[in-house]
């Protein structure tokens, strides 16, 4: 995809999507990434530094929590999961975000 | 944790920081493989795949930084979670353990109790005597008392703290290294007239010491220089604060009133502060200014004569001045200005010491108590040292108990510190249970001690402050080490295989840090019951000092009759009247007049003896005259060596008599009897005295208390009035009911003369002091306080120290041997509970009950053995430095050894026969088949 047309992402947001994509179930980073580009339709392209940076400070914040297993080609790799307090979290940020982006609408709407 | 379906914990999360970036490491690399893999299942060849995923990624030097920050942060908070949830888990099993067995805590509890007790009562008494300043006073490391040391001719080089009222103003006028001084004194006075004359304790002093102190009043104001110049100072009076209190109510409006004190009438201007008791511990009432009293007693030249020392001096140091420069300075000034005798000596100097009088120099009776204190703090520590041996014991025998159970857990990975950090918990838990209990008896234990043999030192307010609580800590701290190093060495040297095996028991292998410690405590017992039997005796000792008078059954009433402007033949009518009447009350013996109170008061005049060209004057100074009644060597039990004593035929008019005292006789003319040998009392170059003549030597009164020093005193009738006398003292003598000297009671209560000892006869005499003051108070209306005390009330003072040390000493003797028993008892109950297998195997193989008691009262009995001879040695040597404080009792006897070893080694068989007995009670069937 031509970079012109991949949108940037805020620093806030990214979080947002990691959490929801995590209320999935436990992955590793990995598959955070792979899961955002297919449902966005590689329309979102998360840097990958980004995304390791956004995972392991939420996990400082106590709203994941990692652990080493296997992945599905028995490899050796780092699974996140929710806590309650990231599940928090989650609502309350989508709740932010829908109204932020319900904001920038009616602006965009009126003209 | 919860984990979904199909992710395991197959690793546990590593620590440290290198192992912290391999994970950072892995975790990234494993994205980077992923996503290669993915691009090549795409059709990507390997290395386009690789640049692409490695630039999707971004940077990846910045991103390992970054993550690597987020991961330390969050592995410290990890871990710090778990050593808090750890140390909870720790005091959870701390308090279960507390549940389960509560005798043994209970006895670890009130073993360590009695041990901090014991030490916060003795630092309480040696902080009041020798640490803490007087109350109320600011800044007390810059105030210094003054001493005079001179040599005097008939004394020696001599130190005194009195000196008279042109000192202190000479000091005060031209002292450059001090930047105030001070005068103060004080004395008992009445107050007061008639039925409400009462007895006050008067403080004398300056408008400057209030200054130097530092003190503010709580009510009105302190006096100034203005009120407290000579020649005439303004009757004024501060009063002390619970005397306001007591007989004023608080009220407020006090500042006006008049109060009549002695012969004068002050205005109160002001009332000092709670428990401020001036520089000394005793508690004062009244504060009056020195130049009013010193007026009223000492007529108006009281700021210019050098007859009468009567003033101790404290100063404030100047900023940066020493206290050597300050001495120097003021010995200059001093032998400047002071009367030619102190300037031609050359010994004559100027001393400070610090505020507290306890550390003054020179052998004043607190001072010997300060010595006894810091003595008792040194025994204390030994009791607790005892304690925590006996703590540690315990503890231990629990950890070798536990040693299977100990094993596992460090077989299971969880790490000796960790089981260390447990113990300590535990013993955290105990001391803070032991140091409650410390200070419930550190409270009452001070109380008791202060009802019972601090009496005049002001308790102030209370036993509780911070300096005990910082102590308290310290001592905590230091038992906690103490008890807790024992099982910990053990703990952490155990040797885990063996522990694991099954039927791990010691068998005949003895720990040897058990062992150690009761041989301490042995050691520790025995000194402490061998100082306690030398301080017993030593007070006995003093108890049975003869005084040459009995103090038991006589008592001494005196009213100052000067008060009431009464010429002295009025006075001397009065006493004569008061004898008579006296005499005739029941259960009086006899009555007698003197001009003297024994310990009290003394006179000495111009004495020359027949035959003798200079008079040999000892230390105590002297000779002492006192005039008397023919009944009075009767009424006080003196007895007469010699001679005779007065008759009413020795009065005005007929041939003037003598009695000496037999040191005075001896002194005198060695070797030849006294008796018609001629002296000349009173009398000078113009008026030469008569000869009286000796007829009659009696025994020795120890007028200055327990010293056994050589004493000149005499005495002359006092019909005769060889000299003016103008004081009078009425001697009563009891009956005494019983026969037998040696019923004593101990009575304790809140008035200031209830706790003492008091034998059947102290009784006796007690119950007249009513009825005598009725008497004089009958003989004339409107009288000031009327004095009446059984004169063993003026001896009590002089035992107080030696009291302190045998009680205390007695006290903690008792205390160490009490734990030195549980130690001994507890260690062998251990012993022949771990060794029941082998007490079964013997008693199987055939033992008699008695073989197996000896074998184990051998071990314990070994051990109190050594200890005793231990402890004997070390007494021995340190008893050189408790000779002084001891009253005739050679340190070197060696009953006093005998008796305490033999009391140890009396308890340890005690101690030892219990669990002997028990271990014959085995059943060798049961024990044989168990593990």
């Amino acid at each position: 995809m031509p970079k012109s047309e991949e949108l940037e992402l805020l620093q806030g947001t990214l979080d947002l999507l990691v959490l929801k994509t995590l209320s999935w179930g436990a992955m590793h980073g990995y598959g955070v990434a792979r899961w955002i580009r297919e449902t966005t339709d590689n329309v979102l392209q998360v840097e990958d530094r980004a995304l390791y940076v956004s995972l392991h400070r939420m996990e400082e914040r106590g709203w994941i929590v990692s652990e080493w297993g296997l992945s599905e080609n028995n490899r050796k790799a780092k699974y996140y999961e929710l806590t309650p307090a990231g599940r928090r979290q989650l609502r309350s940020q989508s709740a932010r975000f829908a109204s932020y982006a319900e904001a920038v609408f009616k602006v965009l709407q009126t003209a | 944790m919860k984990f979904p379906r199909g992710v395991r914990r197959w690793f546990r999360l590593r620590t440290g920081a290198t192992d912290v970036l391999h994970d950072i490491d892995d975790e990234l690399q494993f994205h980077i493989e992923s996503r290669i893999e993915d691009l090549v299942r795409r059709g990507s060849t390997e290395a386009a795949a690789r640049a692409q995923a490695l630039r999707e990624f971004g940077d990846v030097c910045e991103a390992r930084e970054k993550l690597c920050g987020y991961a330390r942060r969050h592995r410290e908070r990890i871990q710090r979670n778990e050593w808090w949830s750890d140390v909870g888990t720790d005091f959870r099993l701390a308090f279960r353990f507390l549940k389960q067995r509560p005798g043994f805590v209970l006895l670890l509890a009130l073993t360590l109790g009695l041990g901090l007790g014991a030490n916060l009562v003795t630092f309480d008494v040696a902080d009041r005597l020798l640490f803490r300043p007087p109350a109320h006073v600011v800044d007390a490391d810059g105030i210094r008392r003054i001493h005079f040391q001179r040599t005097y001719s008939f004394l020696g080089l001599n130190t005194s703290s009195y000196t008279t009222y042109v000192d202190f103003l000479d000091l005060q006028r031209h002292s450059r290294s001090l930047s105030n001084v001070a005068a103060f004194a004080s004395s008992n006075a009445a107050l007061g007239r008639g039925d409400d004359a009462r007895r006050v304790r008067q403080g004398i002093v300056t408008a400057s010491f209030f200054d130097v102190l530092g003190v503010r009043p709580h009510l009105g104001s302190f006096y100034s220089e203005a009120e407290d110049s000579p020649p005439h100072g303004t009757a004024v009076v501060v009063l002390d604060y619970d005397f306001w209190q007591g007989n004023f109510g608080g009220a407020r409006d006090v500042l006006g009133t008049q109060l009549l004190i002695g012969n004068t009438s002050y205005a109160v201007i002001g009332v000092a502060p709670r428990g401020f008791t001036g520089v000394g511990l005793q508690r004062v009432d009244v504060w009056t200014p020195a130049s009013v009293v010193a007026e009223e007693r000492m007529g108006s030249d009281f700021a210019t004569s050098r007859n009468m020392t009567w003033l101790q001096l404290i100063a404030r140091l100047k900023p940066d001045v020493t206290t050597e420069q300050a001495e120097q300075e003021a010995t200059a000034v001093w032998r400047r200005v002071a009367e030619p005798r102190v300037q031609d000596d050359h010994t004559a100097r100027v001393l400070l010491s610090p505020i507290q009088e306890a550390r003054g120099p020179g052998e004043t009776r607190l001072a010997r108590q300060g010595k006894v204190a810091t003595w008792l703090g040194g025994v204390s520590l030994l009791v607790l040292l005892v304690a925590c041996a006996n703590a540690a014991n315990l503890m231990l025998a629990r950890t070798i108990d536990n040693r299977r159970e100990i094993g596992i857990r460090i077989a299971l990975g969880i790490g000796r510190m960790r089981l260390f950090r447990q113990l300590v918990v535990e013993g955290l838990v105990l001391v803070t249970i032991a140091a409650a209990g410390a200070l419930l008896i550190a409270h009452y234990g001070a109380t008791l001690l202060h009802a019972v043999l601090l009496r005049d030192i002001h308790a102030g307010d209370g036993v509780l402050n911070a300096r005990m609580l910082g102590f308290l800590a310290i001592a905590v701290l230091f038992t906690l080490a103490a008890t807790l190093l024992p099982p910990g060495i053990q703990m952490l040297r155990e040797a885990v295989i063996p522990s694991l095996r099954s039927g791990a028991r010691e068998g005949r292998q003895r720990s040897r840090l058990r062992v150690a410690l009761l041989f301490t405590q042995a050691v520790f017992s025995v000194v402490l019951l061998i100082g306690a039997t030398l301080f017993v005796r030593s007070l006995q000792n003093a108890a049975r000092f003869d005084f040459g008078f009995d103090p038991h059954r006589t008592l001494v009433a005196d009213v100052d009759l000067h008060l009431l402007d009464m010429k002295t033949a009025q006075i001397r009518e009065f006493y004569e009247q008061a004898m008579e009447r006296v005499a005739r009350t029941p259960g009086v013996e006899s009555t007698a007049i003197s001009s003297a109170v024994p310990m009290e008061s003394s006179r000495a005049t111009t004495f020359r003896a027949e035959g003798v060209d200079s008079v040999p004057i000892p230390p105590t100074g002297g000779p002492y005259i006192t005039l008397v009644t023919p009944s009075y060597f009767q009424t006080t039990d003196i007895r007469v060596l010699e001679g005779r004593a007065f008759s009413n035929q020795d009065r005005k008019g007929t041939a003037p008599v003598a009695v000496l005292g037999q040191t005075m006789a001896r002194l005198l003319w060695p070797g030849e009897s006294a008796l018609g040998k001629c002296v000349y009392i009173g009398g000078d170059d113009d008026n030469p005295a008569a000869c009286s003549t000796v007829v009659g030597v009696v025994e020795d009164v120890r007028t200055h208390g327990i010293v056994r020093t050589d004493v000149m005193q005499y005495y002359v009738p006092l019909a005769q009035e060889q000299v003016r006398n103008s004081t009078f003292a009425l001697f009563v003598r009891a009956k005494s009911r019983t026969a037998d000297a040696g019923a004593w009671s101990l009575r304790l209560g809140r008035d200031a003369d209830a706790a003492s000892l008091r034998s059947s006869q102290d009784i006796d005499a007690a119950a007249l002091v009513r009825p005598v003051t009725r008497e004089l108070q009958a003989i004339r209306s409107g009288l000031p306080y009327v004095n009446v005390r059984v004169l063993q009330s003026l001896v009590d003072p002089q035992l107080e120290s030696w009291r302190l040390g045998a009680v205390l000493f007695t006290t903690f003797g008792i205390l160490g041997l009490l734990l030195a028993a549980i130690g001994l008892y507890s260690m062998l109950s251990w012993a022949v509970a771990s060794r029941t297998r082998e007490m079964g195997v013997r008693i199987a193989l055939g033992a008699r009950a008695r073989d197996v008691i000896t074998l184990i009262m051998k071990d314990g009995m070994r051990v109190a053995a050594a200890g005793v001879i231990v402890g004997i040695i070390l007494a021995a040597a340190a008893s050189k430095f408790v000779a002084p404080l001891l009253f005739d009792v050679s340190p070197r006897e060696p009953l006093p050894y005998l008796i305490g070893g033999a009391i140890l080694l009396a308890v340890a068989l005690l101690a030892t026969i219990l669990p002997a007995r028990r271990a014959t009670t085995v059943e060798p069937a049961i024990t044989l088949k168990s593990d």
